[in-house]
């Protein structure tokens, strides 16, 4: 089964120009007077290294870095537009609410595939939804809307990899055997974020990123990488 | 030990398309006498200069750092898993047992009781221990149970996630330039029998980390207090089991070159006979206090693997200790009535019989018996079973169906 | 996000032969559809549909999130999901009566990966005009996320004949609840031998 999913992804990915591919249901941000509330939740990020035989090595302190960074570009991203960051906290000392909590980031997660299968994936498409991005998680998010004073939730997944010295060494030699079916994947980023208003549920804007390019572990890199996942953001 | 699997996994998954078949293998592999066996007495005092120490953290710039940010990811999932058993009863005993066992890293070591079939435990770099109730339900007392969760403290402290892992990346870093000079010179097939080696070797270093952990497995239960004896008791059940199944999983090219069950049985049964302990316990009954109350629900979950073979052995291993035990005797039946091998239903009858009559048996065992009254066409003696189903659970969530079977005409 | 065991598991259950050329989705009309030469059902909504083997599926918003399922007359030693794991799913027997087609059910979501599954009020029920059953359940899967739902079947002419709606606790399973139970409540025979 896993590696059924893997040769998805894989084909997916191949298909895929290396681009970012965003989908916005609304024209603006519809916020309050001061401006809209954005819960961000957490940042689902890893940063490696790829191992001159192809092994993704996790680096740690490239991550708490780049995590600073991506929260920043956000925040300044989202000034822009009148938008606050609104930072999202898990109920410490209220484990039913907790569980809650739970349920629905995974429920979030859940629709987050089913818009990665059925609204990216041509073969998968579901003719009821027609083009449209038209998923909602609905009602229950009202339990973070009140909780935060937020109207919308913003989500993000990323990987980033970053080729090692050996990792380029043995890209260069084997470039010009690529007509022999040789190819090595070097570094690259891929992202989806999407951002629901939390008064309806609905998934308003949706971003799947994949490309061989950026750099997280630089201010300006960050805020490029942040610009590119959030294309398409509403204004 | 799943956490190494799923590495190499994914390591063979990068290397070539050789993906190794789905079904795990339930063994731990590990045997052999060469490595040295550790001074128990030194454990977490400053023994080897590579230990992980209590309380530590590695650095975030490290490749170590890297894992254990990995790792820490995963437990958070863990923690909202499906499979997690969130019984606190059950959590405090076997963190407790952690606790008695790897003494100052007590703290460092976080168990999870997950609701997974088949016998296996399993440790993170970062000290997030997995034991699956499959493993619970295969243990026969706590001295058993106390062996593997050592074995698991020993893969933590020993550091064998990490040296596991640097292993692969130096060995793969190695094959991806191999592959690329054979593939200029188009011998794929050769490609094939090196990428194959490279994995094999991997898995060699694996089986070391393992035979490691089985001596410091071993020396920790038995400075527990626990009886060393138990740990080739475990191995002989699992050869038991495993040579008892008929559908024995294919292995592939490098588990063929693994030990065998039977030869690390031999080889931790020597070892234990050599290890002198004052007091040699097995916890049986505080043991079986915990665990029979719970065991029903795992052991659906085994019969839902359909591995009918190993279940009948497993059952009667469990026998062996509560022959009067209703819930065990409802279950070998009803391993006959789903496997349904000729003879089986005489056998399901016999067992739902004895189940009826040993003590506290499942009030399902006489559903059981009703069904499998049904299929040989014994009607009034099913609807008798049913009607005693119906009186030992009268809010069955099934009433409404077994009353309409009762008034079914034949 | 993209956990790839949840996406296997997810499109397992939707019985996706994913690389070969597979059936896309189609529209239901909300005129009358027949299943299976055997029996008629009104789709009330427009569902998006795609079928294989002997099973159809039925999503508004994909099957992980909801779905609803037709098991289309399953013979003797057929399996309740198609896929490379067939041969440990256990085998359907037209032996088999109501009490154990619902543990077969339980078995096959059980082999498949599915976790806590439970199932109850089992009770007996009309299917397309003659007798039958129908029980809830709920479940999740490894990702932790609750699910559940219901099922209405019959064994006929030796036949399993099931049509299960589920979806998540959360939201999706509610959302068109009240959709499926229409369907249901439409199942009517159509000329012919089986219902």
């Amino acid at each position: 089964m896993i590696t059924r999913a893997l040769a998805l992804i894989l084909v997916g990915l191949a298909l895929a120009a290396c681009r970012s591919d965003p989908y916005a249901t609304i024209e603006s941000l519809v916020g309050r007077e001061a401006g809209p509330r954005v819960l961000l939740m957490p940042i689902d990020l890893e940063l490696s290294e790829v191992a001159a035989g192809g092994l993704v090595e996790p680096k740690a302190a490239w991550t708490d870095t780049a995590r600073t960074l991506m929260t920043a570009a956000l925040a300044e991203l989202l000034a822009e537009r009148r938008a606050t960051l609104v930072p999202y906290s898990a109920p410490a000392d209220d484990p039913g609410r907790a569980a809650l909590h739970d349920q629905l980031i995974k429920l979030h997660d859940t629709v987050g595939e089913a818009i990665l299968v059925h609204h990216y994936e041509p073969s998968f498409r579901l003719p009821g939804k027609g083009e449209r991005l038209d998923w909602s998680l609905g009602p229950p998010v009202a339990l973070l809307h009140h909780e935060f004073d937020a109207d919308y939730a913003l989500s993000i997944f990323f990987r980033d990899s970053y080729k090692s010295a050996g990792r380029t060494a043995a890209m260069a030699v084997a470039a010009p055997l690529s007509f022999l079916g040789v190819g090595l994947s070097g570094g690259a980023q891929v992202g989806v974020a999407s951002l629901v208003d939390l008064r309806t549920g609905a998934v308003v804007w949706f971003n799947r990123l994949i490309r061989n390019q950026g750099e997280l572990r630089s201010a300006d890199g960050a805020r490029e990488s942040v610009a590119t996942l959030l294309e398409g953001f509403p204004p | 030990m799943t956490r190494a699997r799923a590495l190499l996994f994914a390591l063979a998954l990068a290397l070539a398309a050789c993906a190794p078949p789905a079904e795990p293998p339930i063994v731990l592999d590990l045997s052999g006498a060469t490595a040295p066996l550790i001074d128990p007495y030194r454990f977490g005092e400053g023994g080897a200069t590579t230990d992980q120490r209590p309380g530590a953290r590695p650095a975030q710039e490290t490749d170590e750092g890297g894992l254990w940010m990995r790792m820490d990811r995963v437990e958070q999932d863990l923690r909202t898993s499906g499979n997690l058993v969130r019984d606190p009863e059950l959590n405090t005993y076997v963190q407790g047992l952690v606790c008695a066992l790897a003494g100052p890293y007590c703290s460092d070591i976080r168990s999870y009781v997950m609701r997974l079939p088949a016998f296996n435990a399993s440790m993170a770099p970062n000290g997030v221990m997995q034991v699956w109730t499959g493993l619970l339900v295969r243990c026969r007392d706590e001295a058993q149970l106390a062996a593997v969760i050592g074995h698991e403290i020993g893969h933590y402290v020993r550091r064998h996630s990490m040296q596991l892992w640097r292993d692969a990346r130096d060995k793969t870093d190695f094959l991806v330039f191999f592959q690329i000079a054979i593939a200029a010179a188009r011998v794929p097939f050769v490609t094939d029998v090196v990428t194959y080696g490279v994995i094999g070797s991997i898995y060699a270093f694996g089986r070391d980390a393992e035979r490691e952990a089985d001596r410091i497995g071993l020396a920790l239960m038995a400075r527990a207090g626990y009886d060393p004896a138990a740990v080739p008791a475990i191995w002989r059940q699992v050869v038991r089991e495993d040579e008892a199944d008929r559908y024995r999983a294919f292995r592939t090219i490098y588990f063929a070159t693994h030990p065998t069950p039977r030869e690390r049985l031999e080889t931790l049964d020597l070892l234990a006979r050599g290890t002198r302990t004052e007091r040699r316990e097995s916890g049986a009954e505080r043991y079986r206090a915990i665990m029979k109350p719970r065991r029903l629900d795992w052991l659906r979950d085994e019969l839902a693997l359909r591995r009918f073979d190993r279940m009948e052995i497993l059952l009667a291993t469990l026998v062996e200790d509560e022959p009067a035990a209703g819930d065990l005797r409802y279950m070998q039946g009803e391993v006959y009535r789903l496997r349904g091998d000729p003879g089986d239903e005489a056998k399901a009858l016999d067992a739902f019989r004895a189940a009826a009559a040993a003590e506290a048996p499942p009030a399902e065992t006489h559903r059981s018996l009703g069904l499998v009254l049904r299929r040989t066409g014994e009607r009034a003696a099913a609807d008798a079973a049913f009607a005693d189903y119906l009186r030992l659970k009268p809010a069955a969530e099934d009433r409404a169906m077994i009353e309409a079977l009762i008034g079914e005409a034949p | 996000m993209t956990r790839l065991g949840r996406l296997a598991l997810a499109l397992g259950f939707a019985a996706t032969p994913l690389l070969a050329a597979c059936d896309r989705y189609t529209l239901t009309e909300t005129a009358p559809v027949t299943m299976a030469d055997a029996y008629v059902v009104d789709p009330r909504i427009a569902w998006n549909r795609r079928s294989q083997g002997r099973t159809e599926i039925w999503t508004v918003d994909g099957p992980m999130l909801q779905e609803l399922r037709f098991v289309n007359g399953l013979e003797d030693g057929e399996v309740l999901f198609g896929g490379t794991d067939a041969k440990k799913l256990p085998p359907f027997s037209p032996r088999m009566t109501a009490i154990e087609v619902v543990e077969f059910f339980a078995l096959s979501f059980t082999r498949a990966g599915v976790t806590n599954f439970e199932h109850r009020a089992l009770r007996p029920t009309a299917f397309a005009g003659r007798g039958g059953f129908r029980f809830e359940f709920a479940y999740s899967l490894e990702d932790g996320l609750a699910r559940e739902g219901f099922a209405v079947g019959a064994v006929r002419d030796s036949r399993l004949y099931l049509v299960v709606y589920s979806g998540t606790q959360l939201h999706f399973f509610a959302k068109h609840k009240a959709d499926a139970e229409a369907v249901v409540a439409s199942i009517r025979p159509r000329g012919g031998p089986a219902p």
